[in-house]
């Protein structure tokens, strides 16, 4: 049972961070959080990389405590490291827009 | 015991009786995947006709071969046939007749669920198929965007036989699903650990797990949808603070994935049949099974890039965008393990390789130009024109129908136990192969010239009558092949010598058998020791039969098969599985006895048949248990294990997980709507709120945590308690929609009104299930060692207390705070 | 895209059609296949791609702009309303537009879904009920454009089109002091 939850963990921390960050978008256009700033600080800008930045911290953290059963384990275990990584290498990816594209247009 | 002994009593334990009431009754694997097959495939040909018939029309400008309302429902049932009707029974019975095969058992895990599921699929195809002949059938698009579909521009019935039949069939495909993952996780032959598992098994597990997640937000929006229709709770009209974006949502959150989940399965049929046509093992087993979670995951990401022209702020069409991309990876990793394997071995181009060179070609193009429409700008100009539509088809017909096909041919023996003998279906591929790229490839420059899809004509003169004419003449060649390919498989079925066993010489435990298979399949289950195990043994099929396996010896007429665990493949336990019975198909005549009524709008006829099938749940778990312990059993030689009844986690239970996690996803598409449409939607917030109490909110939390904390005690004091706090459930739910405002004035209201609903639904049946036990203990059918039944029941009961719990606070809390 | 697209489909048909011409196995090495082939190439050409594709799409959006022009386009089953100037001139399956300028089109819709499309101007964008959606279109000259209505709208969808006007500036002059066209 442990091997599933690990062979899911990384994947499935990427879709948890991927519809965060998706469904916070939506909210913060639908509520004006764009309008609003601390400082230099955009609102919306400031939660979405925040998100973007703390779902990496997350994944890197995991796909790490995998390392040492990839290395010594079997072929599933080689898996359950393999999907974390994609699971932060795709996190990576699908976040960089909240960096670097228009918010709310 | 002999072979031929052997085979005698197990035929008589495992065969249906002949005549149709044996027909009726059967719950055998090998006859209902067949079924489904051949099912499926007749809903293809009809789809196809329907093709050839939007071909006709579109073929020349201005044409009056059919007016806008018939080619309407022309394009909307092709659409939905071969989609609902067409690819997902047809993988599904595929796997239902091959994997118990592949994986060494005997049967599924729940034989009497695969027949209820092909028996809705059946009834509810009928309905679309009736609808159709009666000139009634649904005409808003296979994918029924609101308000069009709704009842003020789509009045008749039309769109209900939609809503109605596809949710019949959708029920058919959940259970199904729950039925193929429980069986590749629990049920295999000792020894098969995960990592030994064909990898058709990984692509069927991986398929299923999408189907619970994917399917439920559909049934939720068909449910509300017809909610809308029948009884007026505006869920999709903006002026009553509905949005219709919440359909595409929701319909888009299962159309996406679905198109992986018709991907994957032939992918696996790929993945099996490919390192047996090129002499070798397939390359990178663990890459490849990587790659399969990978895009089970991230085809999740994909769906609004089906909405990139709804006016989304262009950052949230980004990340669907990036996703979008980042899937094509995975099925790049496949593609290439796939064209390594030809390399390190000796490709030979048998008829399933020629199949499988025409899914590489359409397929990859149909990949290429995905990722083409996956980029924003670019999708602003495709969407929705010619050019999605030949998209969509190389990847379906690339990526499902040819391998299909290919399996079709690779396969047949087992079906058949013939050899394939006449030479037609070169020829058949060939006019398949040219016509389809014929027909779609021309699509691909028109759409980009500007002609929309589903237009049922067209002005002369604008350029796009010659690529119109060759594409239908395309169609027709291909329709010419598919014709042929018929004939050629009729031929083998009826006139070809028999085959030897493992004809292709593979290594996979499907070849292990007799040709064609016997109702029990194999004569006793094999010790798996490598993914090839036909290869380490070749004389193993005749090992098996004669008993040198588990489970060798039948006794007191019990179906049995072996059950594993999860990872390691050690055996566990023996299940024994019910064997024929008419529940499977009198459940589904009274399930489709429900959607009928709902159709002819008899609305207030319907709790009949909910209570009928109430009762018929019942029986349909009364059937199983005894009432005394048989302990450990032998299994081989000295080996003994307990049977199913008396472990902790039989497969029952691990059913009803996955369909309550199939269930929770329809709750979390439930809470997503109302969350979306509170933040989202035009005209909020709603005229007036819900009246809120925090008594009743108190009494709600105080049942739930009573029935789920009374699992600690004693049998006779959890009953009681866990009565207690259901009854107390059923009265908070009962009060709060009581003090709603009426479902009909607000999207918000209305939204009320389905969570309450369907948190009363679970509180009863949480309720039945307490009573079911609390009658069974009573009668004997449990004890120390024979207790799967009261945790089951929990495993409901406390589904239905945390979901109490989320509906009250969701509704009550907000009211309070305003 | 195009003609990277053919090369890729090329390269893949070339390597099935080697696995079947050469004569005994190759040795099979996982790391060219998958990590090669499979992880870095794909890789690579798509985040060029996503890139290139998100740079175009933020210049497509509806920015502020000086010579900006804004008309309404109100959809209904099966016609098209155009309104100029906050909606007091209407003009009917026709749009008129200056050539050479941004113009930002605002659809609605009065009944169900429509999308708004003229294929050589680019770009298309639904009208969804409740909504105003904004479409930055931009005519380079003067010229009469075909429109066709996208999405799915019931019976006379295949019927729901629409003529662009691009007017040189004279014209566009003349067109909104009130002359009719
Ligand atoms: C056998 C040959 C086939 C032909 C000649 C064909 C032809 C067509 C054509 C011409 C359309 C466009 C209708 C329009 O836009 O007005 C269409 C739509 C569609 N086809 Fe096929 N098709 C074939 C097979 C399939 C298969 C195998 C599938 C799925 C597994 C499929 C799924 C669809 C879907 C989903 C649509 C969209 C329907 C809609 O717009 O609502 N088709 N087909
Ligand atoms: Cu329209």
């Amino acid at each position: 049972m442990n091997m599933i939850v690990r062979l899911l963990a990384g994947l499935t921390l990427w879709a948890a961070a991927f519809s965060l960050i998706y469904a916070m978008e939506g909210a913060a256009c639908a509520l004006e959080w764009h309008q609003l700033s601390f400082g230099p600080l955009n609102a919306a800008r400031t939660l979405l990389v925040g998100l973007w930045i703390l779902s990496l911290l997350a994944l890197a953290y995991l796909s790490w405590s995998f390392w040492p059963r990839a290395r010594m384990g079997g072929t599933l275990d080689r898996v359950a490291f393999g999907a974390a990584l994609a699971g932060l290498a795709a996190a990576a990816y699908t976040g960089m827009p909240t960096a670097t594209l228009s918010l709310c247009l | 015991m002999n072979a031929l002994r052997r085979h005698r009593d197990l035929a008589r334990i495992w065969d249906s009786p002949p005549g149709w009431r044996g027909a009726l009754a059967s719950v055998n694997h090998s006859q209902l995947g067949i079924r489904l097959i051949l099912t499926a495939f007749i809903f293809f040909l009809i789809g196809g006709i329907l093709a050839m018939l939007i071909r006709a029309q579109l073929a020349t400008p201005g044409s009056a071969f059919a007016g806008p309302d018939v080619y309407n429902q022309l394009f909307t049932m092709h659409g939905s046939i071969m989609m609902f009707l067409f690819a997902i029974p047809m993988f599904e019975g595929f796997a239902i007749y091959m994997l118990p095969k592949m994986l060494g058992s005997r049967d599924f895990a729940f034989p009497r669920i695969t027949a209820y599921g092909w028996w809705c699929y059946l009834f509810g195809g009928s309905l679309l198929i009736i609808a159709m002949l009666a000139g009634l059938a649904p005409d808003s698009g296979w994918f029924m965007y609101t308000p069009l579909s709704s009842k003020p521009y789509s009045p008749g019935i039309n769109s209900d036989f939609w809503l109605l039949g596809i949710t019949f069939v959708e029920i058919s495909a959940i259970v199904t699903a729950v039925d193929i993952v429980v069986s590749i996780l629990k049920v295999r032959a000792p020894g098969m650990s995960l990592d030994k598992m064909p990898l058709f098994a990984w692509y069927m597990l991986v398929t299923a797990g999408m189907m619970l997640i994917g399917f439920p937000p559909l049934i939720l929006g068909s449910v509300l949808l017809e909610l809308e229709r029948a009884f007026g709770w505006p869920f999709f009209d903006a002026a009553r603070g509905g949005d219709s974006l919440l359909w595409q949502h929701l319909f888009w959150l299962f159309g996406h994935p679905e198109v992986y989940i018709i991907f994957l399965p032939a992918a696996g049929v790929i993945s099996t049949i490919l390192p047996v046509m090129a002499r070798t093992k397939i390359l990178g087993y663990g890459w490849i099974v990587g790659a399969i979670l990978a895009l089970g995951f991230l085809s999740f990401g994909l769906w609004v890039h089906h909405m990139f022209t709804v006016g989304i702020p262009h950052m949230a069409l980004a990340f669907f965008s990036a996703a979008s991309t980042l899937v094509a990876i995975p099925t790049a990793v496949q593609i290439f393990a796939w064209i390594g394997t030809l390399w390190s071995g000796r490709p030979q181009l048998r008829m399933p390789m020629l199949y499988l060179i025409g899914f590489f070609v359409t397929f990859v193009m149909g990949g290429l130009t995905g990722v083409m429409v996956a980029v924003v700008p670019f999708d602003w100009q495709a969407h929705d024109s010619a050019f999605v539509t030949a998209h969509l088809h190389y990847v379906l017909v690339g990526g499902f129908v040819f391998p299909m096909f290919a399996a079709a041919y690779y396969w047949l023996a087992h079906f058949t136990g013939r050899q394939r003998q006449y030479r037609l279906g070169t020829l058949a591929f060939w006019l398949i192969f040219v016509g389809f790229n014929m027909t779609f490839f021309l699509m691909h420059l028109v759409g980009l010239l500007g002609q929309p899809r589903r237009i049922d004509t067209y002005p002369e003169g604008i350029g796009w009558t010659f690529y119109n004419l060759l594409s239908s003449v395309g169609s027709f060649v291909l329709a010419f092949g598919i014709a042929l390919f018929v004939i050629d498989i009729s031929l083998q079925f009826f006139h070809a010598p028999r085959s030897r066993r493992n004809p292709w010489r593979a290594g996979t435990l499907e070849w292990g058998m007799s040709l064609p298979p016997p109702s029990y399949n194999i004569g006793s289950i094999p010790h798996v020791e490598s993914r090839d195990p036909l290869e380490d043994d070749p004389r193993l099929a005749h090992r098996l039969a004669a008993g040198k396996g588990y489970l060798s010896e039948p006794r007191r007429g019990w179906r049995e098969t072996m059950a594993v665990d999860i990872v390691t493949g050690r055996a566990d336990h023996i299940l024994v599985v019910p064997g024929n019975t008419m529940l499977p198909i009198v459940t589904a005549l009274v399930t489709g006895a429900f959607f009928v009524l709902m159709l002819l709008k008899f609305y207030w006829l319907t709790p009949l048949p909910l209570a009928g099938m109430a009762w018929l749940g019942w029986r349909w778990a009364a059937a199983l248990g005894r009432k005394e312990d048989v302990g450990p059993l032998p299994i081989r030689g000295e080996e003994t294990a307990l049977t199913h009844a008396e472990v902790e986690d039989p497969p029952g239970w691990w059913g009803s997980a996955f369909l309550l996690a199939a269930d929770a996803t329809f709750f979390g598409a439930l809470l997503f709507g109302y969350a979306y449409l509170w933040t989202i939607a035009p005209n909020w917030p709603p005229p007036r709120l819900m009246e809120a109490s925090l008594l009743t909110l108190g009494l709600g939390l105080l049942g739930a945590g009573v029935a789920s904390a009374a699992r600690h005690r004693p049998a006779a004091q959890r009953e009681g308690l866990g009565l207690a706090g259901t009854a107390a459930m059923l009265i908070a739910l009962t009060l709060s929609a009581f003090f709603a405002p009426p479902p009909t004035e607000h999207a918000y209201n209305a939204a009320l009104g389905v969570m309450f609903g369907y948190a009363g639904f679970h509180v009863f049946v949480a309720l039945l299930a307490q009573l079911f036990v609390l009658r069974r203990r009573r009668a004997g059918y449990h004890s120390a060692a024979r207790r799967a039944e009261p945790r089951i029941a929990q495993l409901w009961t406390d589904y239905a207390a945390g979901v109490t719990a989320i509906v009250l606070t969701a509704s009550h809390v907000p009211a309070l705070m305003a | 895209m195009l003609a990277g697209s053919t090369a890729i489909l090329l390269l893949v048909c070339g390597l099935i059609a080697f696995a079947f011409l050469k004569r005994r196995p190759a040795s099979p090495a996982k790391r060219v296949w998958i990590v090669g082939a499979g992880l870095v190439f794909p890789i690579t050409v798509l985040t060029a791609l996503l890139a290139y594709g998100l740079v175009i799409g933020e210049r497509l959006l509806p920015r502020q702009s000086s010579d900006l022009v804004r008309v309404s386009a109100e959809s209904s089953q099966w016609r098209w309303v155009f309104g100029y100037d906050g909606g007091g001139r209407r003009t009917y399956d026709a749009l008129h537009i200056p050539a050479g300028r941004p113009v930002d089109v605002v659809l609605t819709t009065a009944d169900v879904i429509h999308a708004f499309w003229v294929p050589r101007l680019g770009g298309k964008m639904d009208a969804v009920p409740g909504r105003q959606n904004v479409l930055r279109i931009e005519a380079d000259r003067p010229g009469i454009y075909a429109g066709v209505c996208a999405e799915y709208c019931g019976i006379g969808h295949a019927r729901h089109g629409f003529r662009v006007v691009a007017h040189d500036a004279a014209g566009w002059q003349a067109f909104s002091a009130g002359d009719r066209p």
